[in-house]
């Protein structure tokens, strides 16, 4: 049977549908109610919160975090500054992908890196050796995501020490609400205006009470994974298992990827020094990536064409992401060619487009090309005609304001 | 002189020599590099190679050959005797080089076994034949199959305890327990336990006749053998420094390009070759942090756990036995291992952090084959004694070595009861003393326990068994390397072989 989490005295009363989901060993609310749709507008139109202490949670202190990290993750942590928060993936020694996550800077020697698989042996084995200190605070601190456009303005009212409005995106503040040293940092998965907030677990439940008070006047809506799991598609944002297989659960290497391949090359620093992967990638970044992590559109005309076909209308709203990968092609019916799959795909209900992340062969991911991509039409498998954007879908100016 | 090089060569040891002498006489110019100086004397007037083994028997043919050490003056003793075991009951079992010896003195204790002696000899005698070319060779996992595969004999003996296949051949306590005793040199577990089974294969892999082992010592000393190894290796023009230790290894992008010394001076070269134990290579030459994690794991996780001690005695007199009648039987190995379970017992107490009341003891008198290291009618005795762990429960090894030397002088004290009273000086290397002072990593003689899951393709590591390391020029040529520790020779000439292949040369 999964664990509570802190909040699960909070969260339990409120999830109507009964439907929790295991995340890593947590009882998590799949959708709080029968209908996502309430969770999902309030997250784009109002706010929304989403436990996330399943998370896993590192410190890294001491003379050499700094070093340790840099020798282990793709980005150059030495530009970190204390502070800051830094997205990353990591490599092990092929170069793919062994997980990604968020690192903040706390102290110029002290780091919180937060995670979605269990990483403290990784994160050992790379330190061993060094002046570091690499601690399992997973428990220690429970965790919030606070999201949508009114997330600053709620937060403003729980926190007067912290000025918010120059919380830059990206970066970190204390704040302390209801007495309570509350971590914030102005991150989340939603690609929305949103702030992770970060306590000790003991001090979850009122920090739960005080949010959802003041919230209930903003429209503030506890949301689940389900919502999550739409919304981080809208933002382009990668899903471990999903869209790409890490190094350790992957069962042939065909399943690996690297971070040019996954759209991450902008997180890559070959110019930092050594660090973990680094040779191998370098050579597939000379050799150009086999692969590349696009997104795809299908526009709605197209979607009233493929159902009119069978004289319906589009049958694709009320349905969230679907992780059944499928097959995008190139070439029409007649003499097609499989070129990639797409991984994670929805019928947005604010972009009214049904999306995809994908993973292409690179000479056929162009941006603003036309590929084919596999939908199901009333039992029958067909091709929509989709087109490859830019990543993300879905990018308010809120989020970097 | 230019103080850079083709080839700097970590350790002079014997396989660093090895290795070092091939790759000059390719036409490198090497460097030794030897943190130890020569100084061999142990007691006043007395001289004693400490860091060596006295039985040189391991040593290849092809490696005298190569580093032409006949010609150098290295004569090997092959004693009559090579296996003396006093017993409790003050009895006697002595195995000579001659097999019908040897069978008349077993027939003393079982005729069962006299009968079985010389085919059991024969047996061993066809697995080492076959186990042998393979240790002369890069290994490959390939190989591995085809032993697997091919060799279902081998696999048998060499996968099962050397309790087990002792027993399937004879009945006497003395016998198996004195064969048995060379079936755990180097090992952390006891007879009864895997792998035995291989070590009494590993060490019978050089010996012919009758006898124990091979049984083989050096006139004048292990020292005259290095002396020559090092001969050997500068007359190809191999620069040696000693008292010299390196900092570490030098790496550029993932390379090595030479090594720091610990005065700080800096020596650069094409390449790096290590004789030092992988986990020094490694973790103190080239940081674990210069590894990717996956590599350092593996490092991390390869078991040494030294279990060997060894007390050094100069002695007024030749010392008498229990069920001695000939002052000859005491020319090859003295052992103290009664039956295999007394050897059981003893690796029971080391495999809990303690070292055993009764002890298994290996003793060599180094003076018959060398009398020069001694004044004359004076003597050295270099006593290996097992099981002494390298991590003591609750203790340390600086609190238990005096309780440590009183054990095995005790235990002697049973078989030699006038030794104690000749004794003039003594010196204890603890497997901690091994490590500090002549960097064995956690007192292992094998540079890394020789486990089946540590050998072959897979020795130091699996994924870098064919002596490169994911260091670009860097390799590894010491015992951590196949085939492994013994005084054998090959891994630094598989070694050097291995890296004059890969550089095309």
């Amino acid at each position: 049977m999964p664990l509570p989490t802190p909040f699960h005295t909070r969260t339990a009363p409120l999830c109507e549908s009964h439907s929790w989901r295991d995340w890593s060993g947590y009882l998590s609310p799949s959708m709080y109610e029968l209908s996502f749709e309430r969770e999902y507008w309030a997250i784009r139109n109002a706010a929304g919160v989403i436990d996330i202490s399943p998370l896993f949670k590192y410190d890294i202190i001491g003379p050499d975090a700094e070093a340790m990290l840099n020798r282990t993750v793709t980005r150059d942590m030495r530009r970190c500054r204390v502070g800051q928060v830094f997205y990353t993936p990591w490599c092990d020694e092929t170069g793919d992908m062994r997980h990604d996550g968020n690192i903040i800077r706390i102290a110029a020697d002290h780091f919180r890196v937060t995670t979605a698989d269990p990483m403290l042996r990784w994160f050992e084995d790379c330190g061993y050796g060094m002046d570091v200190t690499i601690t399992d605070v997973s428990t220690r601190y429970a965790a919030l995501a606070l999201q949508g456009p009114n997330s600053r303005a709620i937060l403003k009212q729980l926190t007067a020490n912290l000025d918010l409005d120059t919380l830059r995106y990206f970066r970190m503040g204390m704040g302390i609400i209801n007495e309570i040293e509350v971590m914030i940092t102005r991150t989340g998965f939603t690609g929305d205006l949103g702030y992770e907030l970060w306590v000790e677990a003991q001090h979850a439940e009122a920090l739960w009470d005080r949010l959802m008070r003041v919230g209930r006047a903003y429209g503030l809506l506890p949301f689940g994974l389900t919502v999550l799991d739409m919304v981080r598609v809208e933002a382009g944002l990668l899903l471990i298992e999903v869209d790409y297989i890490a190094t350790n659960h992957a069962v042939i290497d065909g399943q690996k990827s690297n971070p040019l391949e996954a759209g991450l090359d902008w997180a890559v620093n070959f110019d930092k020094g050594e660090f973990i992967g680094r040779k191998p990638l370098l050579a597939d970044q000379e050799r150009g990536p086999e692969w590349r992590l696009v997104g795809l559109e299908v526009d709605w005309a197209e979607l009233e064409r493929l159902w009119a076909a069978v004289d319906l209308r589009p049958k694709v709203v009320y349905r969230t992401t679907s992780r059944e990968s499928v097959p995008v092609y190139r070439g029409g019916t007649n003499g097609r060619l499989q070129i990639g799959q797409a991984t994670s795909h929805l019928f947005s209900p604010l972009l009214k487009k049904y999306i995809a992340l994908a993973t292409l062969k690179t000479p056929d991911a162009t941006l603003g090309s036309e590929v084919d991509l596999e939908m199901t039409v009333e039992y029958s498998r067909v091709l929509a005609k989709a087109k490859i954007v830019q990543l993300p879908f879905f990018n308010p100016a809120r989020k970097r304001e | 002189m230019s103080n850079n090089c083709d080839v700097i060569v970590i350790g002079a040891g014997h396989n660093g020599l090895i290795a070092a002498h091939a790759l000059a006489k390719a036409g490198k110019s090497v460097l030794v590099v030897e943190q130890r100086g020569e100084d061999e004397e142990i007691f006043p007037g007395f001289r004693l190679a400490l860091g060596a083994d006295d039985d040189a028997g391991l040593l290849r043919q092809s490696v005298i050959d190569a580093l032409g050490l006949v010609e150098k003056g290295v004569a090997f003793v092959e004693p009559d005797v090579t296996a003396f075991a006093p017993q409790p009951n003050g009895r006697s079992l002595t195995l000579h080089r001659h097999i019908q010896q040897s069978i008349a003195s077993i027939a003393t204790h079982s005729t069962h076994d006299a009968g079985r002696f010389a085919a059991w000899r024969e047996k061993i005698g066809q697995l080492t034949a076959v186990l042998e070319p393979h240790l002369h060779q890069t290994p490959t996992l390939e190989q591995m199959g085809t032993l697997l595969l091919g060799q279902p004999e081998l696999v048998r003996y060499a996968n099962v305890s050397a309790r087990e296949t002792l027993d399937w051949w004879f009945e006497n306590d003395a016998l198996k327990g004195l064969l048995a005793s060379s079936s755990v040199i180097g090992l952390e577990h006891g007879p009864y336990a895997q792998n035995s089974g291989f070590m009494l294969l590993y060490q019978y892999a050089n010996a012919d006749g009758g006898g124990f082992r091979a049984s083989r010592f050096v006139q004048g000393g292990m020292g005259k053998l290095r002396q020559a190894m090092v001969t050997a290796a500068m007359g190809q023009g191999v620069r040696m420094r000693g008292e010299t230790a390196v900092s570490h290894i030098l790496l550029h992008d993932g390379r090595a390009t030479g090594v720091v010394l610990a005065d700080g001076e800096t020596i650069n070269a094409e390449l790096v070759v290590s004789s030092a134990t992988p986990r020094h290579t490694f973790f103190n030459l080239v940081k674990p942090y210069n590894l990717e994690p996956r590599f350092m794991r593996r490092v991390r996780s390869q078991v040494y756990r030294g279990t060997t001690a060894k007390l050094v005695l100069a002695v007024s007199q030749l010392p008498e036995f229990v069920g001695q009648t000939e002052a000859g039987q005491l020319d090859g190995h003295i052992v103290i291992c009664p039956s295999t379970e007394y050897l059981e017992r003893a690796a029971d107490a080391g495999k809990y952090g303690r070292f055993p009341p009764k002890p298994l003891l290996d003793i060599t008198i180094a003076t018959h084959h060398a009398p020069e290291l001694a004044p004359a009618g004076q003597h050295l005795l270099n006593i290996t004694m097992r099981y002494a762990p390298y991590t003591l429960r609750g203790s340390s090894w600086g609190e238990q070595r005096a309780a440590l030397a009183e054990t095995i002088l005790q235990t002697l004290a049973n078989y030699a009861p006038g030794l104690r009273d000749t004794i003039l000086h003594q010196r204890l290397i603890t497997p901690l003393d091994w490590e500090q002072q002549f960097g064995l990593t956690e007192g292992s003689l094998h540079h890394g326990q020789m486990g089946l899951e540590q050998m072959f393709a897979m020795r130091p590591v699996p994924g870098w068994g064919q002596y490169a390391t994911p260091i670009g020029n860097l390799y590894l040529c010491g015992a951590g390397a196949h085939p492994g520790g013994g005084l054998t020779g090959l891994p630094g000439s598989n070694a050097a072989r291995q890296i004059l292949a890969d550089l095309g040369a």
